[in-house]
């Protein structure tokens, strides 16, 4: 009776050690870091960006990048996880400039979208707007990208909490 | 064995749409991972339910 419990206790603690290392596991790669302090600060200090709270910023067209995604992630850094290809994912588009012109294409699509000259698709209480930005932005990648030879995106998504000015994400289309 | 194909968001087109449980019900619902559009499941991905949970109404924030 004895050695049957102390195999069941053995058998728990094995069970209990895989599942930690697997969820270690999908926490290290759901939580990497797109953009670094490093990387936030130069932001800030060239004005790309503007301090607005914690995990808060705003752009220069008044756009706000605040909060956090349900994994977890500064709504910045969600937004930069297209900053480069996630190979994981179906589908992915990859932005082909550096990462203050991300910040600059959003403010870009944003006056496009505040000029009437975008149309809006909203759901949900958000807002989807596809803008054309006239010239190649970035790629798409993931699996389907892959697939088709990652073809130009010439295009960006940007979708926003209706009636705010909140980014929910942003991302070449 | 054949990897399962992801449903993509039907809202944003890029997202894939995630298994998650509701805290307060425990109902299971779909998320995307990209526009975090909430559905009910993969039959009905015509509706939205935006920051709440589609079982119990939750706030999902």
């Amino acid at each position: 009776m004895k050695h049957a419990l102390r195999i069941l206790v053995s058998l728990v603690c094995i069970a209990v050690i895989l599942a930690g290392d697997a969820e270690a596991r999908r926490r290290s790669r759901d939580h990497a870091v797109y953009i670094s302090v490093q990387e936030i600060r130069e932001l800030e200090r060239s004005g790309v960006i503007i301090p607005a709270g914690k995990d808060a910023w705003m752009t220069r067209s008044g756009l706000v990048i605040a909060g956090r995604d349900p994994d977890g992630r500064t709504r910045l850094d969600h937004i930069m996880r297209h900053a480069m290809d996630n190979p994981r994912r179906p589908k992915h588009g990859v932005f082909s400039v550096t990462k203050a012109e991300v910040i600059g294409l959003m403010d870009e699509a944003w006056k496009k979208i505040r000029s009437g000259a975008v149309a809006g698709n909203e759901r949900g209480g958000k807002i989807a707007y596809t803008v054309r930005m006239g010239r190649p932005v970035g790629y798409l990648g993931g699996r389907k990208g892959r697939e088709r030879g990652n073809p130009k995106l010439d295009s960006v998504r940007l979708v926003i909490t209706k009636g705010t000015t909140a980014v929910i994400t942003f991302f070449p289309m | 064995m054949k990897e399962k194909e992801a449903i993509i968001c039907p809202f944003c087109e890029e997202g894939s749409l995630k298994r998650v449980k509701c805290k307060k019900c425990g109902q299971p619902f779909l998320r995307c991972d990209e526009c975090e559009s909430v559905y009910r499941d993969s039959d009905s991905l015509d509706e939205d339910y935006g920051a709440e949970c589609p079982h119990c109404g939750a706030d999902l924030e």
